[in-house]
């Protein structure tokens, strides 16, 4: 979390105007799931990746360990649909025989699946470029020009600023905890993390309470203001880029690469 | 005419802790105030209440000689006028990046976005945050954090300002750098108040002290009439600060000094003074 917030704040696209980005991305993002080759899928990885770690100069650690954040699942899926299960023998392919039954992969049961690896990895990609290029706080000037329902964006808001808040006092705890031997074993490990998820619940509770006081004092009365904060920085390049590979994956499936 | 007047304040929380008895004070307009006493004197009690946050239970406060009132309007206008710096920034500090937690206040008094930019530029170059406008909030230091605080108060433009011990946790140049901001505001004719354990803070600082226990007022006066009450002091276990106790050990002439600077120029003269008539002295000088 902390890697990832840094990120979105300190990359060198970080100024750059969140709806370009946005634009950009699911630009990207259409045109993998309607094109669904693997070719076209490799572009976008490829673009997007040249983007976040060439471009944004984001660590190139990061950006693999967030894109195959769901490679767990995506293997799991995979594996469901390279493998084929038939009570005939497979006419293509390889197989073995298994309770009377035929477990194997088919050529096109193992293409199907590299499609559907490609396309999600290349998707999860381009959704890595709005990720770690953009500061929440552009994410939520962004909502409210598209005037999504200001009681989500301010939800989002506060979340965004409890997550900081909470884990601090999380972290805080478990030290005052691991330093009088509160996780010397499993059994005063397991008392620590109750009493810590007790405890955390009442102290959220109460800060909730402290920051009530603090809006009233400066006179908040229910809607959260909103201040269009100094322009970001526009990047048609970024517009460009994208439409650059959507125009190489149309070439990709006009010259019927796969 | 005093600014500010407490009559006979009382307040006991739903809990049923009376946390306020009979408090009866004034503040002056355009004064630094130092709120003194130990944990659980009242001391952010009396701050809420000054701000409107509380009701009293019993007695009440009067602002520029009007009684408070406590609905949504007369709230407005006095929040506008008297702002609260909470004790912890934590508490204070919510939005996504540090200008917009400053620009908070000013929007909520509906102020057009040219003026609230306008604020947040000034607040944010009084208290020298300006280069963390943009940042967010929990990439802050705990001084950075502080000021930020403040500057959310300031942009506000209040002509009073409650600060519920601010300087705690903060490391000496920081504290520093806001008692200085607070100089400047109160040279600008703001009224300060600032609740604070630290007596020696509270004596080299203040024009004023009020001095709170277990909700009660103790004393109220300037500065060398309430560190020089002895027996005051002793029935809080406070200590003397220590310019006012060398000054009166020493019997030095004069003002008393209220910095270790001028308690330090105060004795070098004395001694200097001393020297020219005898010249036996100028071996304890050096």
């Amino acid at each position: 979390m902390y890697q990832i917030d840094q990120s979105t704040n300190t990359n060198r696209l970080a100024a750059t105007r969140a709806e370009h980005k946005v634009i950009a991305a699911l630009i990207m993002l259409v045109a993998c799931l309607a094109f669904d080759r693997i070719s076209t899928s490799l572009v976008a990885l490829i673009v997007v990746g040249v983007l976040v770690m060439g471009v944004a100069r984001v660590k190139v650690r990061l950006w693999v360990r967030i894109t195959s954040a769901e490679l767990f699942f995506l293997l799991l899926s995979v594996g469901s649909v390279v493998i084929v299960i038939s009570p005939a023998a497979l006419p293509q392919g390889v197989g073995m025989g298994f309770g009377g039954n035929w477990i194997g992969m088919t050529p096109q049961s193992a293409q199907t699946a590299a499609r559907l690896f490609a396309r999600t990895l290349a998707a999860v990609s381009c959704l890595s470029l709005i990720a770690l290029t953009t500061p929440l706080h552009d994410l939520v000037r962004l909502s409210r020009r598209l005037h999504l329902p200001a009681l989500l964006i301010d939800l989002t808001l506060l979340t965004y600023r409890f997550l900081w808040v909470t884990t601090v006092m999380l972290e805080q705890m478990q030290a005052a905890q691991a330093a009088r031997l509160g996780n010397a074993t499993w059994r005063t490990a397991l008392r620590s993390a109750g009493i810590t998820a007790a405890r955390l619940f009442i102290r959220s509770y109460q800060r909730i309470g402290r920051l009530s006081d603090a809006w009233a004092a400066r006179n908040f009365e229910g809607d959260m203001p909103r201040l269009e904060q100094h322009g970001r920085e526009h990047a048609p390049m970024l517009l460009l880029v994208s439409l650059f590979a959507v125009l190489a994956m149309t070439g990709l499936r006009w010259l019927g690469v796969p | 005419m005093a600014l500010i007047e407490v009559e006979a304040l009382s307040y006991s929380y739903p809990a049923g802790s009376e946390a306020l008895h009979e408090l009866s004070l004034s503040i002056s307009a355009g004064s630094r105030v130092a709120l003194v006493g130990p944990n659980g004197s009242g001391k952010s009690t009396l701050l809420r209440h000054l701000n409107g946050l509380l009701q009293p239970t019993h007695g009440r406060i009067r602002f520029r000689g009007e009684a408070l009132r406590y609905d949504r309007l007369a709230l407005r206008a006095l929040r506008q006028q008297v702002g609260l710096i909470f004790q912890d920034p934590e508490d204070q500090l919510f939005a996504a990046t540090v200008g917009e937690d400053i620009g908070f206040g000013p929007l909520n008094l509906g102020l057009a976005p040219s003026e609230v930019k306008r604020r947040i530029a000034s607040a944010a170059a009084a208290t020298d945050i300006v280069d963390l406008l943009d940042r967010p909030l929990h990439a802050l230091s705990a001084g950075q954090k502080a000021r930020a605080a403040v500057a959310g108060v300031l942009a506000m433009t209040p002509t009073v300002i409650l600060a519920d011990e601010p300087l705690a946790s903060l490391d000496p140049p920081t504290q520093t750098r806001l008692l200085s901001l607070f100089d400047d505001l109160a040279n600008n004719g703001c009224t300060i108040l600032l609740a604070t354990h630290d007596l020696e803070q509270a004596y080299s600082w203040a024009d004023c002290v009020i001095a709170l226990k277990e909700g009660r007022l103790l004393a109220q006066g300037s500065v060398y009439e309430v560190f020089g009450n002895a027996a005051l002091l002793e029935s809080c276990g406070w200590q003397q600060p220590w310019p006012l106790a060398i000054y009166l050990t020493m019997c030095l002439p004069g003002v008393p000094p209220r910095r270790r600077s001028e308690l330090l120029a105060h004795i070098k003269s004395h001694l200097h003074g001393i020297s020219h008539n005898d010249g036996t002295v100028r071996t304890a000088e050096a």
